[in-house]
């Protein structure tokens, strides 16, 4: 009978070791899935047995804290060229906030200049997706490190008069890396910068000034510029107007986290129709599947004879067709094929 | 008569309640115990180890190493570390999920993949809705919003 508790922790130990492991690009690194991966292995994804133990740095996004922060975002366009996007991000710590365009350098051009009108505007509409889907946030330990290799690059780095440290974070499937610059003290995450799969810069962000005691006074804080309420299922198709159909393949380490109806027919009318929007994670970046309904339902034609646009906007991929009445929209930084094939999946009854 | 040093003195309230026991006899266990507490050690008779020097060889006989029960409580446990270490290994999804089984099946992707006729098209093709959507995931997008 003594001997029962000693086998149950031999037993228990490996998996201790594993929900306290991780991998680095060492040695104790899982071996990627799909010998089309450009990290093929023999393995699936997940730990190698016997991984050595690697703490993942925490880090928390800006609009958590209270603060201002001027930031640079950096983008690449469909040509290949840069724009450049100087915004101030204000956030009161109690989840409210506002990021306001303040400059902008269009491709071609030699600096930042103030931003013209639409793109205000459009930022001014924008913020709160730019806020929650452009910009990376830490999901699960569990899905950081099925889905990333971690390495600490080493020294230290300032920035916004901050000491930071850098980490390189490589996707174990082989879509790309992002190198992240965390603040020490605040574990506050202050830049990053996006590659795709062959290694080419998407996107920046780059935190060039921060004050954590702002005057708040006067801040239009961020509010949707239409209702936005989650999508529970059924029960909501009478308000959304449609069914929206579901997905049957996601790129690897996706999984769907939120659902929400964007009721834009509340304030446009039917000039912009409602709107579904499935958002996928897989611990650091998003993708996004918009579908918008239309007159009349049902599956329509035959998937084969469907016209699918595909549109690599640089810092941005989307696919787009419609399905029956609807038309949907997949958008993300993953390889057009796995966008492609998630699309795909959505005409699958 | 051998002389013993003087033994501590006993503190008052112990020799009190000892005093009050008055002709209670102490066991002879009790006796023993005193009595072996005090004895020095004494070489025992060559007629006492001759008799038992047999039973002393035979407890003291080497045994084998490896018992049957040792090695199968170690191999148990072997197998249950090794065990718990492969299913531990496995840090998979659910199979059961639809969306990210599926995921991990690049036959499956391909198939999606020979449906429907793609083109590659530039921003402005792209429906309000979608371009919107784009820029809200961070592209250099000129949509109405």
């Amino acid at each position: 009978m003594r001997r029962v508790p000693v086998l149950i922790a031999l037993f228990l130990a490996p998996w201790l070791g594993s929900c306290l492991g991780g991998s680095s690009s060492g040695a104790g690194a899982a071996a990627a899935p799909g010998a089309e991966n450009a990290l093929a292995g023999q393995g699936g994804p997940g730990l190698a047995a016997g991984a050595a133990a690697h703490h993942l740095p925490t880090f928390r996004a800006p609009e958590e804290f209270l603060l201002e922060a001027e930031r640079l975002y950096r983008v690449r366009d469909a040509a290949g060229a840069y724009e450049v996007f100087r915004e101030v991000l204000r956030a009161d710590g109690q989840g409210q906030f506002a990021l306001e365009l303040t400059g902008h350098q269009p491709a071609g051009a030699a600096a930042i200049g103030p931003p013209s009108l639409d793109w205000q505007a459009r930022y001014e509409f924008r913020q709160r997706f730019l806020v929650h889907f452009r910009d990376l946030h830490r999901g699960s330990e569990e899905s950081l490190r099925r889905n990333y290799v971690w390495e600490e690059l080493p020294g230290s780095v300032t920035m916004a008069g901050r000491s930071c440290s850098r980490h390189l974070v490589t996707n174990r499937y082989g879509y790309g890396s992002i190198e992240l610059t965390i603040d020490d003290q605040l574990e506050l995450l202050l830049g990053w910068v996006v590659r795709d799969e062959t290694g080419q810069e998407l996107s920046s962000l780059e935190t060039t000034a921060l004050n954590l005691a702002p005057n708040l006074t006067g801040v239009t804080w961020s509010a949707p510029a239409a209702p936005i309420q989650p999508y529970r299922g059924p029960i909501d198709d009478p308000v959304l107007g449609f069914t929206p159909l579901s997905l049957h393949y996601a790129p690897a380490g996706y999984f769907p986290t939120e659902e929400r109806m964007v009721l834009t027919e509340q304030v446009f009318g039917t000039s912009i129709r409602n709107f579904h929007v499935e958002v996928l994670h897989d611990g650091l970046q998003t993708i996004l599947i918009g579908q918008q309904g239309g007159n009349g339902t049902g599956p329509g034609g035959p998937i084969q004879k469907t016209i699918i646009k595909l549109s690599d906007l640089g810092g941005v991929r989307v696919v787009e067709g419609p399905i029956g009445a609807r038309q949907v929209c997949v958008l993300g930084t993953a390889p057009m094929q796995e966008l492609r094939a998630t699309w795909n999946s959505t005409s699958q009854f | 008569m051998e002389r013993h040093p003087e033994p501590a003195a006993l503190p008052k309230s112990l020799e009190e309640s000892l005093r009050r026991l008055g002709g209670v006899q102490a066991p002879e266990e009790l006796w023993h115990r005193v009595a072996l507490s005090i004895s020095k050690p004494a070489e025992a008779p060559d007629e006492l180890w001759r008799r038992v020097e047999p039973e002393v060889r035979a407890v003291a006989r080497p045994r084998p190493i490896l018992r049957f029960r040792r090695v199968a409580a170690a191999a148990a446990a072997v197998a249950v570390f090794a065990l718990g270490f492969l299913l531990a290994g496995r840090d998979r999804p659910s199979p059961t999920d639809p969306v990210f089984a599926y995921a991990e099946r690049p036959e499956l992707r391909d198939r999606f993949l020979e449906q429907g006729i793609a083109i590659q098209v530039g921003e402005e093709q792209l429906s309000p809705t979608a371009r919107m959507l784009a820029g809200a995931r961070g592209a250099a997008t000129e949509g109405s919003l």
